[in-house]
């Protein structure tokens, strides 16, 4: 008897994980018909490639690859869980995050270039991160006091920022012979530490260390303490929350601060690696702040489970970045990304019909055994 | 006075498509369907629509070719859409993440398919001779002649069609009537005999040929290149709804505000009076989007939005 309760204890813990792996699958699977579809020839190699081209193409090099991509995301990811939770839906991930990544570099050009070392990283690590909470902060109040739909509402600071970026480069950190911001010196940039013996690239850095700490507080914030249940609650029912005493409006804009921050922190973190990354200047919004949402719905909204969402996608992010050699676009990685976005969103779905079909064989089971015994 | 022509023709450039995309949210969002999506329709369709007026070249001519291409781009815009509808309607989804996902897929998968179309280059070329110079008498009428009957599109009369159609359907027909019941009451609906999913389905089929339709005439009149973006004007639209409440009447005032802006962001330097006033250019481009949020302000505290839009229909609830 006792095994049985275990069982069904399991089934229902992980319910989560499948509904996230059989997104995967579906994302890979559309991934590889789309391939098979415009080039035949070369789909299988291409496909193969998105899947261990990771590991297999550039050796134990691309790990460090990997964990560079996965640092961003991770942090937007992070920053969507939180938002998610409280039923805020910030999809200004992109203008949060570049808007981070302006700043860091601004201020790492201006201010803190001839400070002492941990000083000169973490103020525009820092300054990253309010600047991405006041860009994300303006939405939130527009939803909390005026009631505006907060996706319009991040939206359209997404296309804001698209435009006044360019202009407040041109005006501060412009290189008009690379069209794109300066570099950021060396001593601002994120300390090495021991990052590049460990993963034998040279460009290593702490940013993601940093990033999977920013998840572990977060999720001790959203488990632990009264603010995170405000908030969970806040996202589960915002009328009952309110009845119950819990001020929802500051509870959004906390939220979507903490949000914002994080985007923020993902730019900084982003640009004052030492794998050399520029703004460059041309129009478009940043795809980690969209990556994001994919990672929090791979995770299920889950902080920690962001760190594997985004270790994987940045997996395949590495894989994708050699489709050219097969012809292929890299762009099938976000169109994965996509994928597996609109599968999750209909997780809930699956995780009843896998519950029921795993209850179902387990009520058969359960029959059998009568049978058996009489 | 060309001026003044220059701007009302571009203005009716900006309008048109607007109020077409914003009958395509209309339609989803008054069956109880949030559309989120309409940026991603847009593109999607518009792109498939570029490519028919390609294949057409030399085989159509003339007018002809723009409307088949119309067509195609709205029954383009009806699959993905359905991909919304699939999802929820009878996957009880949460639409809004449905639609981020197709907002993530949709320019992703045109620049992968164009690139590989084009190896290489992600700029789709237009072959733009579909402007009308002169329309017998109407043209000749004083300044209204001028201002919205020469060098027009024929897309200005598709739209304007589209607009007066859709009305009349929603607000005097029956299935008008019963498809704005499943997105205010789609319990009572049902108790009254209407298949709430159904109707869904018929107002997401109806909301996807629109939206896609719209996606190619936003491109036609103001550009000859088709680069996997409309610029945010499917969020522009949802703004448009909400700013004219969900009613048609107030939609045209909507989405002649919104047009206004968007004309000033993009003719800015033609017009002397602007280009003295010294404004970077980001801020007459952003424009559109900053008024559309202080539009927002005024109008959304007590928004007049059917009471069901965004919410899985449960047959169990209640």
């Amino acid at each position: 008897m006792s095994v049985k309760t275990k069982k069904s204890f399991d089934i229902t813990k992980h319910t989560g994980l499948l509904a996230s792996l059989i997104a995967i699958v579906c994302g890979l699977l559309i991934a590889f018909i789309i391939l098979m579809l415009t080039n035949p020839a070369k789909g299988v190699d291409a496909f193969m490639t998105i899947i261990t081209g990771g590991l297999r193409m550039g050796g134990f090099k691309n790990i460090g690859t990997l964990l560079f991509f996965a640092t961003p995301i991770l942090c937007t990811g992070v920053a969507m869980c939180l938002a998610f939770q409280a039923g805020v839906f910030n999809i200004g991930g992109p203008g949060q995050f570049s808007i981070g990544a302006f700043v860091a570099i601004v201020t790492s050009l201006y201010v803190s270039k001839d400070l002492p070392a941990p000083l000169s990283w973490m103020i525009p690590v820092l300054a990253a991160m309010v600047a991405g909470a006041l860009w994300a902060l303006i939405p939130g109040i527009l939803r909390a006091y005026f009631n505006v739909n907060i996706v319009i509402s991040t939206v359209m600071f997404n296309y804001i920022e698209m435009y006044y970026i360019l202009h407040w480069i041109s005006l501060t950190c412009y290189d008009a012979l690379k069209g794109q911001t300066r570099p950021v010196p060396a001593n601002c940039k994120l300390p090495q530490l021991f990052m590049p013996a460990l993963t034998q690239n040279k460009a290593s850095d702490i940013g993601i260390l940093i990033a999977i700490i920013a998840a572990i507080i977060v999720w001790v914030i959203l488990e632990k303490t009264k603010l995170g249940y405000e908030l969970k609650a806040c996202g589960k029912n915002p009328d009952a929350t309110r009845y119950a005493g819990i001020k929802s409006k500051r509870t959004i804009l906390i939220s979507i601060l903490i949000s914002g921050a994080l985007c923020g922190l993902g730019g900084a973190l982003y640009h004052l690696s030492w794998s050399g990354v520029y703004i460059t200047f041309k129009l478009g919004s940043a795809p980690e702040g969209f990556t994001g949402i994919a990672v929090a719905c791979l995770a299920n909204n889950n902080p920690i489970g962001a760190i594997f969402g985004a270790s994987f996608l940045a997996y395949l992010t590495v894989g994708g970045n050699y489709m050219q050699i097969f012809g292929f676009q890299k762009e099938i990685v976000s169109v994965i990304t996509s994928i597996i976005i609109y599968f999750s969103a209909f997780s809930l779905f699956m995780r009843h019909g896998i519950e029921r079909l795993l209850l179902k064989g387990k009520t058969k089971d359960a029959n059998e055994l009568e049978e058996e015994n009489t | 006075m060309g001026q003044l022509f220059f701007v009302s023709r571009y203005f009716m450039f900006f309008f048109i498509p607007l109020l077409v995309v914003a009958v395509s949210a209309m339609f989803s969002e008054r069956s109880g369907i949030i559309h989120m999506a309409l940026e991603a329709v847009m593109i999607w369709s518009c792109m498939w629509g570029v490519l028919c007026l390609q294949w057409l070249d030399g085989i159509v001519v003339g007018q002809l070719r723009l409307i088949i291409a119309l067509l195609f781009s709205g029954v383009m815009g009806i699959i993905l859409t359905m991909l919304l509808g699939v999802a929820s309607i009878n996957l009880n989804a949460n639409q809004t993440i449905v639609a981020q996902a197709l907002n993530t897929f949709s320019p992703a998968f045109c620049i992968f398919f164009v690139r590989f179309l084009q190896t290489g280059s992600e700029h789709i070329n237009i072959r733009n001779d579909f402007m009308i110079n002169k329309i017998p008498l109407l043209s000749d009428i004083p300044i209204i002649g001028e201002m919205f009957f020469t060098k027009i599109y024929i897309t200005n009369f598709i739209g304007i069609a589209i607009f007066i159609i859709s009305a009349i359907v929603i607000n005097k027909t029956r299935f008008g009537l019963r498809m704005c019941a499943c997105g205010e009451n789609p319990h009572a609906a049902e108790s009254l005999g209407v298949n709430v999913q159904k109707y869904r389905y018929a107002a997401l089929v109806i909301a996807g040929f629109i939206g896609g339709m719209g996606g190619l005439m936003y491109i036609i009149p103001v550009s000859t290149t088709f680069s996997q973006t409309v610029n945010g004007y499917g969020f522009l639209a949802m703004s448009v709804l909400i700013f004219g409440q969900w009613r048609f009447k107030s939609l045209i005032g909507a989405a002649a505000f919104f047009a206004l802006c968007m004309t000033i962001s993009n003719s800015y330097s033609g017009i002397p009076f602007l280009a003295k006033l010294g404004f970077p250019e980001a801020f007459y481009k952003s424009l559109p989007f900053m008024l559309t949020l202080l539009a927002l302000v005024f109008i959304s505290k007590n928004d007049k939005a059917p009471k069901a839009s965004g919410q899985p229909y449960d047959k169990g609830r209640r």
